[in-house]
């Protein structure tokens, strides 16, 4: 049932800016698939291209949608809807499994798109073709047959597999037969998996609110250029004491409970080694400084919360800089943890990275540091500057990018150096 | 300890309150009443210098209030509207917190809690809470870390009867210990137990 007044399909052919913005990047997207020679240098350089890197590459990016398609971000109903719709024909079941085919699509369409680009720039042959299909194919019907359940407690090392599967490709030089071999070991690992926990369509009302105020907050987050707003919240750390020395302990305790994206970490540590192999052209600090800042970030909520909200940081005596630092060796800790895990991925893979490139690593930690020190955002002057775009924001960007500002002016730095 | 001279806020082209005097002293207690909207929690936000008046100066503990210096912070203890808990932390690490950070020894952590009535809580993280089990772990921390000035705002919220009874004790406690309160309510027994009410209309 249509609510009277609700845009069809996201607004996206009401006219309006949804629809120029929806025509405008399809038009990019498929732009390059008209320059793929163009495009080729700028992506493999002039060396002959890895194909088993550039599978094992894609199958790491279809491990990457599988981990986001399991958070489940697609159950939700609106609580008006909850309150209003009883007697309507549209169960909220129906609702839920119809999103649930919308994220899938969405993740088929991104996997199914990088592996069409990687390819037809790369030049790619009919085999190649042949084993991206495969992967993106089996994942799908993997991922699918997971999501569509509630989480069961070995889900998340489902994609974890996958990565190491993608890494072992790009490593080993797995040939397109052997990995069309992978793609059949993987559609029939999705036959266990689909079975127990309950059909996510069947979710009760308290879950189908709770994705409700995660969408929202995601909503408001991007409407308001705030994706400070998302940095997680820590789950609870049992019965760890945090007696002195105190910022030092809770930045601990920060970090444990936030342990559950250590797993995110690992995928992408996977990601930037076969990265660097599928794709020579990237620098190695480009890599290794935006692998670690997104593998890091989510480590550095419990320091953003402390700085967002007032109400929690009354609650210690102890002053900005005590607590920066705390957190900030903290991070540095698992900065250097997420570096020993690169460094021995590296090896596997047998591939090398300049020492200056490792200098990404606690660049990464200090941008991250700045990016979750950040004071609430200030709407009253956004500075708007005429670009070829459109009218920007100047003021506004430049608090969005706080933090970020410093890791691209030290990358740039580290790749001239390398 | 508190000393407001000729103090004015003004809300776009209406003065919330204006020329207002109001002064607490160590070891008083203050109460703040009035309707909805008639400026109890700007004025109180003028105490712990989140918001400035556009006219007259306020003085807390012998400087300009401001809630970004950490000493201040320090002397003065705030229940307001963004006060806040960590939901995953128990009452037992979120006292841990203030005896850690702020170098004090509050006595023994089990003997507050069961004080507070979170004696049955006190392992369990505070996410897990009812509303007035927030609000007394929220009381509880503000009152049981060191302070010189106390600030509450509506701090019977969400209480029960014996919530109520057990704040006006804690109120009671912190001013014979020589701090500074006041207290923006609507209820009576705590105007009672005040030495002084302003009343803004």
């Amino acid at each position: 049932m249509r609510i009277p007044g609700r845009k069809r399909f996201g607004g996206i052919f009401s006219g309006d800016t949804a629809g120029f913005v929806f025509l405008f990047g399809f038009g990019f997207l498929f732009t390059a698939f008209f320059h793929v020679d163009a495009w080729r240098p700028a992506v493999y350089g002039s060396s002959r291209v890895d194909f088993p890197a550039v599978l094992g590459l894609l199958t790491l990016c279809c491990a990457v949608g599988w981990r986001g398609l399991l958070r489940r971000g697609f159950v939700w109903v609106e609580p008006a809807e909850l309150t209003w719709l009883d007697f309507a024909p549209a169960d909220r079941g129906r609702v839920v499994a119809l999103r649930l085919l919308g994220a899938w699509t969405g993740v088929v369409a991104v996997t199914g798109y990088l592996a069409s680009l990687l390819l037809a720039v790369g030049g790619a042959g009919l085999d190649q073709w042949r084993a991206a299909v495969a992967v993106v194919a089996a994942t799908g019907v993997v991922a699918f047959a997971t999501a569509r359940r509630t989480s069961l407690r070995l889900d998340a090392l489902g994609p974890l597999v996958l990565a190491v599967l993608g890494l072992a490709i790009a490593a080993f030089g797995l040939g397109p037969v052997t990995v069309q071999v992978v793609a059949a070991g993987v559609l029939v690992a999705a036959l266990p998996m689909a079975f127990g926990g309950e059909p996510v369509a069947r979710a009760g009302r308290a879950v189908l609110l709770a994705g409700w105020d995660g969408r929202v907050l995601r909503s408001v987050a991007v409407t308001f250029l705030d994706p400070m707003m998302l940095l997680p919240p820590s789950a609870p750390i049992g019965r760890l004491s945090l007696r002195r020395p105190t910022p030092l302990r809770l930045a601990w305790a920060g970090t444990l409970g936030r342990s559950r994206y250590a797993g995110a970490a690992v995928l992408v540590g996977f990601a930037v080694v076969v990265a660097h192999i599928a794709v020579p052209t990237v620098p190695g600090a480009v890599l290794i400084g935006i692998g670690a800042y997104v593998a890091l970030t989510p480590f550095g909520g419990g320091l953003g919360e402390l700085w967002r909200n007032p109400g929690r940081r009354r609650w210690l005596g102890s002053g900005n800089r005590e607590l920066v630092l705390a957190h900030g060796l903290v991070l540095a800790g698992a900065g250097l943890l997420w570096a020993a895990l690169l460094a021995v991925v590296t090896l596997a893979a047998g591939t090398s990275f300049a020492v200056t490139a490792w200098f990404a690593v606690p660049l990464s930690v200090l941008s991250i540091l700045r990016t979750v020190t950040r004071g609430a955002i200030d709407y009253a002057n956004p500075a708007f500057v005429d670009t070829p775009m459109g009218p920007m924001p100047a003021n506004l960007v430049r608090q969005l990018f706080r933090g970020l500002d410093l890791l691209a002016f030290g990358l740039v730095l580290l790749s001239v150096i390398t | 300890m508190i000393d407001a001279k000729g103090i004015g806020v003004r809300a776009g082209e209406h003065w919330l309150f204006d020329d207002l005097d109001f002064s607490v002293d160590p070891g008083e207690c203050a109460a703040i009443v009035g309707p909805n909207g008639v400026g109890k929690s700007t004025l109180m936000r003028c105490f712990y210098g989140m918001q400035k008046p556009q006219r007259g100066r306020v003085l807390v503990n012998g400087k300009a209030p401001d809630e970004r210096d950490v000493e201040f912070r320090r002397a003065v203890s705030v229940l307001f509207d963004d006060s806040d808990f960590f939901a995953e932390l128990t009452p037992l690490q979120h006292l841990e917190l203030l005896s850690g950070s702020f170098g004090a020894d509050l006595g023994e952590h089990e003997d507050l809690l069961r004080d507070a009535g979170l004696g049955e809580r006190m392992r369990v993280t505070a996410g897990h809470f009812s509303a007035g089990q927030r609000r007394r772990l929220l009381l509880l921390g503000v009152t049981a870390r060191p302070h010189r000035v106390l600030l509450l705002d509506e701090p019977e919220r969400a209480l029960d009867v014996a919530g109520k009874d057990w704040l006006v004790e804690l109120i009671a406690r912190s001013t014979a210990a020589g701090a500074a309160v006041v207290v923006a309510t609507h209820h009576p027994p705590l105007l009672e137990a005040a030495d002084s009410v302003l009343e803004l209309w």
